[in-house]
C-alpha cells in the first residue's frame, strides 16, 4: 500500500459545520484519505508532499461541463469538425480543468456518447483529466435543437420513445440521463422560433425517462430555463435542474419542497457577455447573454433564500470560463459568501453527482482529491486562482515548481 | 531572411549512400537551402548549431504504419461507438513515439473510419507532434474481402468502374495514398491450409482458396491516383497476387512473403517498391510462444520469416527498390528494428539507410518530393546520431536529436503525466 502524508498545510473541510483553514496533516493510503493527523505526527513508510504555506481544499467538482464543446473556434462550422479535432480540444480542456483544481466533472452531454468512451479511456489510464461522470447524448424533443446542435441529442416523440432512448442510454453506460426540456433563447430546429424558454419535452415524456433512470438507480438532470419547463420537470421527478434562468414563486416552492438542487451556470453567461464578440458570436448574443444573466441571478438569489441547494457548474465553451469563475460570480454577482460558493463547488456538487461521502470533502474515507492554494479562499474567493498543486485519487496530477509571484 | 546552420561531424545526405566529413547544412523557413563544407554557409544573422561529434542523416520514413490500429483490444468495448476515441488517442501517442524515434514522415496504410486522415490534418496543423503523414483512410478490397461485418477498415467493390468511382470519392475524402487489400484468404480451416502450404513443394502455386482484385480493378485505381500524383500500396500475399498488383500498376507491394521470378521481373519493369515489413513478421515469431494449441501456426510463421528474408536478399540483389515499413499492429514494436533487420537480410548499412530515406520517399509520389534526402529545397527533417550508422548500424540506437521542418522536435508529451502549472500572480 502506498502511503502519503500531505504535510504543513492548513486544511478546509467544507463538509464541516463551520469550516476554517486549520493546521492539519492528511494521511493518504492509495487513493483515499484515511486519517487526519496532528501537524508533524510521524507515520512510518510514508512519502511526504510538502504543503507548507498552502491552504488545502477538496478538488473542485464542475457539475455542468461539456468536454467536447470547450475551445473549439465557433468560426469553424460544425460540419468541418473532425473527431480528431474534437478529441484534441477535449483533451486540452480536461487538462485546463484539472490544472485549475477541478478533479471531477459531470459531463452534461456529449454527441454519440463520446463522454462515456472518454471515461473508459480515463479508467484505462490512457488519458488524464477530471474524472468524468457521463450523460452521453441528451434526450430532446423531435426538432428541438437548433441546426448544428442536434448531433448532441437523440430526438424523441412520446413517452414510449423517450423510455426506449433512456433504456438505450442506460445500457450504453451513462452515469445519469440528461433531458433537454426548453429552448434557452427561443430557437428550435428548422424554422421553429418561440419565446425564450418555451417548453419542449412534455411532462409525460420526461416522466418516462425519470422512471427508467430510477429503475437503474441513476439520477436525471434537465436543461430547463423557464418556469413552465422547470415545473414540468419537478412534477415528473427530475433530480437536478440546470440553468434555471427563469423561476416563479411556484417553481421555487416546488424546488424547496422536493429538495431538488439547481446548477445556475453563471459562468457561461458571463463568458458570452465578456468574450462573446471576440469569440465570433456577434453583438446581439453578448447583449442577450448579459440580459439573461441578470434574470438568472435574480432567480438564483430567490431560490437560495428559499433554501434551495445550489451546485456550481460552468457549461463552459472556452478555457477562461473555469469553475473558479463560477465561484467568483456566485460571490461577487449573486452575493454568496466564499464558503457558500466553495460548498457549491464541492459538497453540493458531490450530492448532485450522488458521490457525497466520497468526493467534495477532506475527511477519512474520501477520495484524496486535493487542491493546494497559496491563500485562503474563504478570505477571498479569487484565491482559487492561485493553484500550487492538484492531487487526484492520491496522485499528484498538476504541480507548480516556482514560487508565486507577488505583483 | 536569417537561417540556421547545422554543422556536423559527418553527413549522410541520402543522395547516394556516401558519407562526407566536416559538412554543414543551411536551413531557412524549414527547408534546406545549401549543403557544404564546414565554415562555408553561414550568412550574417544566421544561428550556428555545432554538433561536431554527430553524424547527420535525413529523417526516416516509415511507409507502412497503422497508427490508429486498435492494438489494445479493451478500447473496443461495446459502447454505442466502436472505440474511435481510443483509436485516435492511440494514433496521437504512436505518432508522438514514432517521431521521437526519428520517423519524420510516414505513410498510414489503412485506418477504420478514415481516422488517419483526421490525424494527418492535426499533425499538419501543428496541434499534434508526429511524422508528416500520408494517410490512406479506409482500404479497398474485392467483394468478400472484409473479414466480418465489423471490419470498418475496408470497403468492397466488384468491377473496374466501381473501383474507379470509389477511388475518386476516396481521394475527395482526403486519402493521400490508396491502399488496396488485393488478396484475402477464404479458408475456414486456417490450420488445415497452413499444413497444405507447408507440405507444398518449393515453387508450387499457393494451395489456398483466395479472392483477389483483378488487374482491371487495380489498374482503374492506380490510374485515378496517378493523375493526382498520388500512389497506391498493395497488400498481397501469394506470388500470383503480387504479380496481378504489379501488372495493375501499384507503386508499392507490402509484405512480399511470396515472390517468384516473374514478380522480380515485374518489379524491375514497373519500378515498384517492395516494403517487406520485416518488423511485424519478426515481432510475431519473437512473440509467438506456442500459445496457440496447434504448432502449425508457429511452424508457418518461421517458414514465412525465412522466405521473407530470402525474398529481400533476392530482390535487393536484382535491383528492386526497397523501403522501410514496420506495420506496427502488435504492442511493443518500434521503428529502428526495420533498418536493423534489413541489414540482417544482407543489405549494407548504407543501403538500409537509403531504404529508410531516399527510396522510401521515392515510393510516395508528390508527397515524397520534398522528403528523403538533405539537399537544397527539401524539408529540413534530419537526425543526429552519436556515431556513424553507415560504419555500424548499431549507431541508430544512439539517436541524439530529431529535427523536423528545421527545428528540434519538442520533448515527448505524456498524456498521463503531471501537468506543469504556471506561476500565478498573487
Amino acid at each position: 500500500m502506498r502511503k502519503v502524508v500531505v504535510r504543513g498545510g492548513r486544511v478546509i473541510d467544507p463538509a464541516a459545520d463551520a469550516p476554517t483553514a486549520r493546521p492539519r496533516d492528511l494521511l493518504i493510503e492509495d487513493d483515499r484519505i484515511t486519517a487526519w493527523l496532528e501537524p508533524g505526527e510521524a507515520v512510518a513508510d510514508a512519502e511526504t508532499i510538502d504543503a507548507a504555506g498552502s491552504v488545502v481544499v477538496p478538488g473542485l467538482i464542475d457539475a455542468h461541463f461539456h468536454p467536447f464543446l470547450v475551445d473549439i473556434d465557433p468560426k469553424i462550422p460544425r460540419e468541418r469538425h473532425t473527431l480528431a479535432l474534437e478529441l484534441h480540444h477535449a483533451l486540452g480542456a480536461l487538462d485546463a480543468w484539472l490544472g485549475s483544481g477541478v478533479t471531477t466533472v459531470r459531463s452534461a452531454g456529449a454527441h454519440a456518447n463520446h463522454d462515456v468512451e472518454l471515461r473508459a479511456l480515463q479508467r484505462a489510464g490512457v488519458v488524464r483529466g477530471p474524472r468524468i461522470v457521463a450523460s452521453g447524448s441528451l434526450v430532446a424533443m423531435t426538432s428541438g435543437l437548433r441546426a448544428g446542435n442536434e448531433a448532441i441529442s437523440v430526438e424523441v416523440t412520446g413517452p414510449d420513445d423517450a423510455r426506449r432512448v433512456a433504456r438505450l442510454q442506460i445500457k450504453a453506460g451513462v452515469d445519469q440521463v440528461k433531458l433537454y426540456t426548453s429552448s434557452s433563447v427561443g430557437g428550435g430546429g428548422g424554422r421553429m422560433m418561440g419565446p425564450p424558454g418555451w417548453p419542449q419535452l412534455d411532462e409525460d415524456e420526461i416522466r418516462a425517462v425519470v422512471e427508467e433512470a430510477d429503475h437503474a438507480g441513476i439520477p436525471t438532470l434537465a436543461h430547463a430555463t423557464s418556469e413552465i419547463a422547470v415545473k414540468q420537470c419537478l412534477r415528473a421527478g427530475v433530480h437536478c435542474i440546470e440553468h434555471a434562468t427563469r423561476l416563479d414563486d411556484e417553481a421555487i416552492a416546488l424546488l424547496a419542497e422536493r429538495d431538488v438542487p439547481i446548477v445556475p451556470t453563471l459562468a457561461i453567461g458571463w463568458s458570452l457577455a465578456t468574450f462573446g464578440v471576440e469569440r465570433g458570436f456577434g453583438e446581439h448574443i453578448a447583449r442577450t447573454a448579459a440580459a439573461k444573466q441578470a434574470i438568472g441571478i435574480a432567480s438564483l438569489q430567490r431560490a437560495k433564500a428559499a433554501g434551495v441547494r445550489i451546485a456550481a457548474g460552468t457549461d463552459a465553451d472556452n478555457s477562461r470560463c473555469l469553475l473558479r469563475e463560477e465561484c467568483r460570480l456566485l460571490v461577487e454577482d449573486a452575493g454568496f459568501t466564499p464558503l457558500e460558493a466553495l460548498r457549491a463547488a464541492t459538497v453540493t456538487a458531490a450530492q448532485v453527482l450522488r458521490r457525497e461521502g466520497e468526493i467534495g470533502g477532506l475527511r477519512p474515507g474520501y477520495l484524496a482529491d486535493l487542491l493546494l492554494l497559496d491563500a485562503d479562499p474563504l478570505d477571498d474567493i479569487r484565491h482559487l486562482a492561485h493553484v500550487r498543486g492538484v492531487l487526484q485519487g492520491g496522485q499528484v496530477c498538476a504541480w507548480r515548481k516556482e514560487a508565486s509571484v507577488s505583483a | 531572411m536569417s537561417g540556421t546552420v547545422v554543422r556536423v561531424g559527418r553527413l549522410f545526405d541520402g543522395r547516394d549512400g556516401a558519407v562526407r566529413d566536416r559538412a554543414e547544412l543551411r536551413i531557412e523557413a524549414g527547408r534546406v537551402t545549401d549543403v557544404g563544407d564546414h565554415g562555408t554557409l553561414q550568412r550574417p544573422g544566421d544561428d550556428l548549431i555545432e554538433r561536431l561529434d554527430a553524424t547527420c542523416t535525413p529523417g526516416f520514413l516509415d511507409i507502412h504504419t497503422h497508427f490508429c490500429y486498435p492494438i489494445h483490444g479493451d478500447f473496443q468495448r461495446p459502447t454505442s461507438t466502436p472505440g474511435r476515441l481510443g483509436m485516435l488517442t492511440q494514433g496521437i501517442a504512436q505518432a508522438n513515439s514514432w517521431l521521437q524515434q526519428g520517423v519524420t514522415a510516414a505513410r498510414d496504410v489503412g485506418t477504420s473510419f478514415d481516422l488517419d486522415i483526421e490525424l494527418a490534418e492535426l499533425i499538419a496543423a501543428g496541434s499534434v507532434a508526429g511524422p508528416r503523414l500520408a494517410p490512406a483512410g479506409r482500404m479497398l478490397t474485392m467483394t468478400g474481402g472484409k473479414r466480418n461485418a465489423f471490419d470498418h477498415m475496408k470497403d468492397e467493390v466488384s468491377g473496374a468502374v466501381a473501383a474507379r468511382r470509389w477511388t475518386r470519392e476516396h481521394l475527395k475524402r482526403g486519402a493521400v495514398v490508396i491502399k488496396l487489400y488485393c488478396t484475402t484468404l477464404l479458408e475456414e480451416d486456417v490450420a488445415g491450409y497452413l499444413r497444405r502450404a507447408l507440405a507444398a513443394p518449393e515453387g508450387a502455386r499457393d494451395p489456398g482458396r483466395w479472392a483477389s482484385l483483378s488487374v482491371d480493378e487495380i489498374r482503374a485505381v492506380t490510374h485515378e491516383a496517378h493523375k493526382l500524383g498520388r500512389t497506391v500500396a498493395a497488400h498481397t500475399a501469394p506470388a500470383f497476387g503480387v504479380n496481378l498488383a504489379l501488372r495493375g500498376g501499384v507503386d508499392t507491394v507490402e509484405h512480399g512473403s511470396d515472390l517468384d521470378d516473374e514478380s522480380i521481373a515485374l518489379f524491375l519493369e514497373t519500378g515498384a517498391t517492395l516494403v517487406p515489413t520485416l518488423s511485424v513478421s519478426h515481432h510475431q515469431i519473437a512473440q509467438e510462444d506456442g500459445g496457440r494449441a496447434d504448432p502449425v501456426f508457429r511452424e508457418f510463421s518461421l517458414r514465412r520469416w525465412d522466405r521473407i528474408q530470402h525474398n529481400v536478399a533476392r530482390a535487393f540483389d536484382a535491383g528492386v527498390r526497397l523501403a522501410t515499413g514496420t506495420d506496427p499492429v502488435i504492442p511493443g514494436m518500434e521503428y529502428r528494428s526495420e533498418i536493423e533487420l534489413l541489414v540482417a537480410c544482407g543489405l549494407s548499412p548504407s543501403a538500409a539507410l537509403l531504404a529508410a530515406t531516399r527510396d522510401a520517399a521515392a515510393s510516395l509520389g508528390v508527397f515524397g518530393n520534398d522528403l528523403g534526402t538533405l539537399e537544397p529545397g527539401k524539408h529540413a527533417d534530419l537526425l543526429l546520431f552519436g556515431a556513424d550508422p553507415t560504419a555500424d548500424i548499431g549507431a541508430i540506437r544512439d539517436l541524439r536529436e530529431v529535427w523536423q521542418g528545421g527545428r528540434p522536435v519538442p520533448q515527448p508529451v505524456d498524456p498521463t503525466g503531471v501537468i506543469q502549472l504556471e506561476a500565478s500572480h498573487a
